[in-house]
Parts: structure tokens; sequence; C-alpha cells
């Protein structure tokens, strides 16, 4: 995999994270979707087993540098990151059943991916309330937030898929194909 | 083999070597986390050299209802204007009131012992105790602002909270009466219209209240008329007070019991009218000497 191109996309996606999640919220919810996700689940789709895990780490590490989360006090390290990490896995172990190239599978991985990131990064923010306070880390309505925000997700992951599919040969994955997108495995 | 081929390929451990390492970091304390606002603020730049135009061009097609995006400029400068001054007029509104306030409640705390000359200066409280054990405070007031051990400290100016207990050159440490270290204080139930009542002995709880005994009335024809119930005030009277706290409200009766080990003598809850371990502003009195006219303004203090 190019790191360059990744490290590229990477920053991209962020930015778009921070610059378009206010104007694509639903209303007064907090329910936004994902851009950084869709990428970590296109890359953990194609790229070797290692790289993918590295990639997903990566990216969560540069959530969690620019999340700042209601009830926790300053910035944490790590629990988007971990979060990333077990997505990454559970595509590495869903991605021999799935059309790697097909938009679908994108979005089916992107939704359940982004559930599985909230889940972990909520039980860490709950743990460090319990225990660092100052104020219990509402999970409850958190998680709900956040679930609703991993179904929106699959609308970003779909309309990023159209960008991404095609030019996935540009981040060098190993056996890249010429196809742009295919609705039958390879 | 898989030794062989592990050692061959350290790359393999810094995956677990980095989950472990994120592991710990999500587990440190926030004092700990100071290092990851510097990785944080490098982050931002590096990422609002892309969100920021996002978002600027994300408010050209969907602007911010109530931004006033597509209204001639000079109509948004006057609204902006008008804006402004009424946040001005209503900031200087609250600031008559509470200074209204503030007075009428040094003339009352005043007209309890109108001969005394007292010295009252205004101070926040800045700090509480570290220690959930004690209710201890701490005044932005001290040396400076002519503040000694031992004076009294009142709030709303006639609740009583507590005793200076030690001055620094800028702050002091005030003990709250409810604080379970403060010891007792003898007060007066007012029960009858004129202020008279039976006398009490209490002493802190630790839940922001005093309990004591009630002293015997039965034999005072006058008092014994009368019986103790709640919402029924208590104020100091305690010869180990300086004379410019007696008569402060220590509170109200809350609770009126029978002692267990003694079914004829009464107890009483008290409870201070205001909470006084969580104030954020309080006055201290200070007694002049007879001779000392400096800071008195009609026996107000020159603290403010």
């Amino acid at each position: 995999m190019n790191w360059l191109v990744f490290a590229i996309a990477a920053w991209l996606t962020l930015g778009m994270e921070l610059g378009l999640k206010d104007v694509l919220q639903l209303g007064p919810t907090g329910v936004a979707p994902s851009f950084a996700i869709p990428l970590a689940v296109f890359i953990a789709l194609a790229a070797p087993a290692r790289q993918a895990l590295w990639a997903c780490l990566l990216l969560g590490v540069g959530m969690d540098l620019t999340a700042r989360v209601v009830a926790v006090p300053g910035v944490v390290v790590g629990p988007q990151a971990l979060g990333f990490l077990l997505m990454g896995q559970l595509v590495l172990a869903a991605r021999g059943l799935m059309i790697r190239r097909n938009p679908l599978s994108l979005v089916l991985l992107s939704v359940l991916g982004a559930m599985v990131a909230s889940i972990v990064a909520v039980a860490i923010y709950t743990l460090r309330g319990m225990v660092y306070g100052p104020e219990p880390f509402p999970a409850g309505e958190q998680l709900l937030v956040r679930i609703l925000a991993a179904l929106y997700t699959g609308v970003t992951a779909f309309v990023m898929s159209l960008v991404l599919l095609p030019t996935a040969g540009v981040f060098g994955f190993p056996h890249e194909g010429h196809r742009r997108f295919s609705v039958a495995r390879t | 083999m898989p030794r062989a081929y592990a050692q061959a390929n350290p790359g393999r451990r810094t995956l677990p070597a980095a989950v472990l390492l994120l592991c710990a970091l999500s587990a440190l304390p926030p004092s700990w986390n100071q290092w990851a606002e510097w990785s944080s603020e490098l982050a931002g730049r590096l990422v609002g050299a892309i969100s920021h135009p996002l978002m600027y061009a994300s408010r050209a097609v969907a602007p911010a209802r109530g931004s006033g995006a597509g209204e001639p400029e000079e109509i948004n400068r006057l609204i902006d204007e008008r804006n402004r001054f009424e946040t001005l007029w209503q900031q200087q509104r609250e600031r008559v009131v509470r200074l209204e306030g503030l007075i009428e409640e040094l003339q009352r705390g005043i007209a309890l012992n109108p001969d005394l000359r007292v010295r009252q200066v205004r101070a926040a409280v800045i700090a509480r105790s570290s220690d959930l054990s004690s209710a201890m405070l701490t005044v932005r007031a001290g040396r400076a602002s002519g503040i000694d051990a031992g004076s009294v400290v009142v709030v709303r100016g006639v609740q009583l909270v507590g005793r200076v207990e030690s001055v620094g050159a800028r702050t002091s440490r005030v003990r709250p009466v409810t604080d379970r270290g403060a010891g007792s204080v003898r007060g007066r139930i007012s029960a009858t219209p004129d202020g008279r009542g039976p006398v009490c002995l209490l002493s802190p709880t630790g839940r922001g209240t005093l309990a004591g005994d009630v002293a015997d009335v039965s034999t005072d024809p006058e008092l014994s008329a009368f019986t103790i119930q709640p919402g029924m005030e208590v104020r100091l009277l305690d010869e180990t007070w300086p004379d410019n706290a007696q008569m402060l409200v220590i509170g109200v009766v809350e609770r009126v019991s029978t002692d267990p080990s003694n079914p004829l003598r009464t107890v009483v809850t008290v409870r201070p009218t205001v909470e006084i371990e969580r104030v954020s502003e309080l006055t201290i009195r200070a007694t002049l000497a007879p001779d000392d006219d400096a800071g008195v303004r009609n026996g107000s203090g020159g603290g403010w």
C-alpha cells in the first residue's frame, strides 16, 4: 500500500469530518455521518491485514486528536483508535465473504464498523467518567446517537465508494484489478 | 518455526505493542494527558487547512439561521449594533439591581447592632478544601484587606457563615459553623413575636445542619406557653463569639424531636437559611477599636 496516498486521503477525510459534520448533522440531534470510517473500511477491504490494521489505528488516533468529548476533560488518545482497530479486525474477518469492489459492501461494513467503533469508544469514555469524573459520561444517550450516526454513515460510505473504488489503483493495493466496480466475487 | 519467523520479523510485535500503549493512554488520568493537548493542537492546525475552507463553503451554501447572510450589509451592521446596546443595557440593569440588594443586605447586618462599629469586607470564595471531610472555605481577602483571625463571616447580611480561622497576605480560611471541626454554638430560638425564646446548644452534624438540646423553660411562665415549631428562627447568643456576631441568624428550626436518652429533653435540628458551604461570595465583619475610624462609613466597611 502506498502510505503517502493514504496520508493524503486521511488528511482530506479528517478535514471533511471536521468541516462538513455540522452542515450534514440532522437538526440538533448530533447525528452526523463519518468520512473517516468509510476510508478505513475501504483500506481494510483491500490492503494486506497488518497494513490495514495500522491504517485503521492511525485514522483512529487522528480522530482522537481532533475530538472533544462531552463530560471528558481534555484530549484522550486511545478510545477511537482502539475502536477503529476493532473495526478493522471486523472488516478483515468479513472481507472474504464480501464482494470487495461492490459499493454495497463498503456501505454495509461501514455501518457495522461504525457501530463497533462507537461501542468501544463509549465503553472507554464511560469507564473514564466513572473513575475520573468530573461527571458521568452519558453512555445511553451517546450510544443511541452514535448508532444512528453509524446508519447515516452508510450514506457517506456510498458516496465515497463512488470515488474510492475507481481510484483504488492509486493506493497500490496488491492484486488490484482494473475494473472500477464489481457485482461478483473476484 | 513461528518463533523463528517472529524473531526475523520484529515488526510483528509493534502492532500489539501499539495496542497496549493505546490501552494505557486510554486509562491515563486527565492530569497526565496534557501532552495530548499539544498534539491535538498540531493535528487541528493540519486538518484545519482542509476543514476551514469546507466549513466556509458549507456556510455559503447553507447559512446558519439568524446569521444575516443574504441581507444588505448596512442592515446587518445596524442589527448587530442594536443587539450590542441591548445587551449592554441589560447588563447595567442587572448590575443596578444587584448593587441595590447588596446595600440593603449590608444595612440589615448593621441594623442588628447599630452601636457597634464594624468594618465589612466583601470577599469571593476562591476555593474549598480538597479533602471531602472538611468544609473549609478559602476567600480572597487577607491581611492586606484588614482581616484578622476570628473575624465573623456572614452572607446575605445576617446569615452567619462562620469565623476566619487563619489569615494570609491575600487570602483567608473560613471555617463554617456547619463544619464538623467548628465546635458548638449557643443560640436562641425566636419563639415569641419579639424574638425571645429558649436557648439551645447546637453542634454541627456534618450534613449541613446543627443539632442540639434546648434548655428547659418550663419554669418561665411566658416562654412555657410557646411550643417550638419548625420554621422558627435561631439566632446566635454566645459569649465566645464577638459582639458584632450576636443575634446573627444561625438558621431555622428544621425538626423538633426528643432526646432518646432523656425523653423530657427537646432536641432541635437547625438548617442555615443559605447553603453556606457553597456560597460564592461572603462578607467578613471585624469589630473596630473605639479610636479606629479608618474605613468606617456609617458603620459599613471600607472593603468595598
